[in-house]
């Protein structure tokens, strides 16, 4: 689905940002990227949708050279959620606003209204759906950010730091989210600071440091090996570090930890 | 130097040890304002001369490459404006045919004394935003004792070039993985307008509200004069040479005004 092949990567010559990049994501994978500030992380989210070509090196969405599709047609296999979702609104209504990308892609009619109407259930703002964009609060926001990239139904979806800034409910609304495009057969790559998230969700972990993958494991093996998060700058989540001080396996979320402590005591 | 994401410099300043990266801003604002009060009243060999001289200096202190590349590029289409409006469809006196089409001479003759007039005047500017780091400029004002809301005032919009440049970016980056074509035929481009311009206009309001409140916050307006760190070197030479400049300036705008 997703083919990173040896990719390297400069703003200015002789200083490499990403050098030698290679990974490959199978359909229905969640994917996190991790690693320090400056690290590569979002320069490669670039690269992935094609906003950026890399100087040596191919990289494949869906059957699609980046080298050779146009970002706006490349934009049918890889959907992009940014940082900063106030970047990208400019209709009056959410629904105009989700509505956008499928318009783009040529959906018109009964299945453009059933689309966006199936989205704004999915993000929660069915009953905001004629409000303006600017007049909810920040984490539905985001929340229509990312439902207007949900809208094109891209084979391949890129969430950079979709999590912060979210409340509670929208952060499992998101989970929730990520869940259903994995099952769907969604490729998901999460561009996160935050490893509470990451272990959670993801499956599996690229780490990024000084450019170069330094770790491509699973979510587990990733954070149980502690010289590595330690190399790549991340912290490991709470609770992994508690199941290991009680000698339990790693657990990567709280529910988890729980049933392994109701198994031990209950053994 | 300033860099977008893409690793290209927004402000058009371009760090240098030049003679006019190092004068006093004020010094150079003196030499920008008599430029373009020269070129306000020169005849079109004057303001000639003025541009390629302008161009000439431009070269030798190292900005050269970047002030000519503006220069063509806000030029070239004014000129072609100039030639079509001035000589070709203004009927005037000495207006003739020439077969396909009908071209007047006088036209001709005023459309080029008012390109070489914008293009020496946009030549000093570009010398002094390309030579003068808006920064150093807020400080060389603090420094003259000028109140600090009118250097904010002066220097905040070169200041704001560089965030504004860097989220116009972010913002197209935005839309086009959305699918939004912008290399397409120039009614797609037309049409895509006001999705890159709504959210950059909504931005910068709201910046403006921030900006300001982070002003005030920081008790901006508090004292009529502020301490300058680091202030920009200035000397007695400078100090005349302004001076001259400024009398040159004034002078040369107001004879042709009281004689005429």
């Amino acid at each position: 689905m997703l083919t990173v092949d040896d990719v390297t990567f400069a703003y200015a010559p002789g200083a490499p940002v990403l050098s030698d990049v290679t990974f490959h994501v199978p359909p229905g994978q969640v994917v996190a990227i991790v690693g320090r500030n400056g690290a590569g992380k979002s320069t490669l989210l670039r690269l992935l949708n094609g906003l950026y070509q890399p100087a040596t090196g191919a990289i494949v969405v869906n059957g699609n050279a980046t080298s050779d599709t146009p970002v706006h047609l490349l934009a049918r296999s890889i959907g992009t959620v940014f940082q900063a979702p106030e970047q990208q609104i400019f209709n009056a209504k959410v629904v105009d606003e989700i509505a956008f990308g499928p318009k783009q892609l040529g959906l018109t009619g009964k299945a453009l209204d059933e689309r966006v109407g199936a989205v704004l259930e999915r993000i929660g703002l069915a009953g905001e759906a004629e409000t303006h964009p600017l007049d909810i609060d920040a984490s539905a926001r985001r929340m229509v950010a990312i439902g207007s990239v949900l809208a094109m139904q891209p084979p391949v979806l890129l969430l950079d730091e979709a999590q912060r800034g979210l409340d509670k409910a929208a952060i499992d609304r998101l989970a929730k989210i990520i869940a259903d495009e994995k099952a769907r057969g969604t490729t998901v790559l999460l561009v996160c600071h935050d490893m509470d998230f990451v272990a959670r969700n993801a499956d599996r972990v690229l780490g990024l440091a000084r450019g170069r993958l330094a770790a491509d494991l699973s979510t587990e093996g990733f954070f149980t090996d502690a010289a590595l998060t330690a190399a790549i700058g991340v912290e490991v989540p709470d609770m992994v570090s508690l199941s290991a001080a009680l000698g339990l396996a790693p657990a990567l979320s709280p529910e988890r930890f729980a049933a392994a402590w109701m198994a031990r005591n209950e053994a | 130097m300033s860099a977008g994401k893409a690793g290209q410099p927004s402000l058009l300043f371009t760090p240098g040890e030049s003679l006019l990266h190092r004068a006093n801003p004020i010094t150079s604002l003196a030499l920008m304002l008599w430029m373009i009060s020269a070129a306000a009243v020169l005849p079109t060999i004057g303001t000639t001369i003025l541009t390629a001289a302008a161009i000439l200096v431009s070269l030798v202190t190292g900005v050269g490459k970047r002030a000519v590349k503006r220069l063509l590029l806000t030029m070239t289409p004014i000129g072609v404006a100039l030639v079509v409006v001035h000589g070709l469809l203004i009927e005037r006196p000495d207006f003739y045919d020439h077969g396909l089409v009908s071209i007047s001479p006088s036209g001709l003759d005023y459309a080029l004394r008012v390109f070489m007039r914008v293009a020496a005047m946009l030549m000093a500017t570009l010398l002094f935003v390309t030579t003068t780091h808006p920064a150093d400029m807020l400080k060389a004002l603090d420094q003259r004792g000028v109140p600090p809301g009118v250097g904010y005032l002066v220097a905040s919009p070169l200041l704001l070039i560089e965030p504004f440049s860097d989220r116009a970016k972010a913002i197209r980056d935005a839309q086009r993985v959305r699918g939004l074509d912008m290399t397409g035929s120039w009614k797609a481009r037309i049409k895509a307008l006001p999705v890159l311009l709504m959210p950059l206009i909504t931005l910068a309001l709201s910046d403006l509200d921030q900006r300001a409140s982070v002003l005030s916050g920081r008790a901006f307006r508090a004292l009529p004069r502020r301490t300058v760190i680091n202030a920009p070197h200035d000397s007695t030479f400078q100090l005349w040479l302004r001076r001259l400049l400024f009398t040159l300036a004034v002078l040369q705008l107001g004879i042709p005004l009281l004689w005429r």
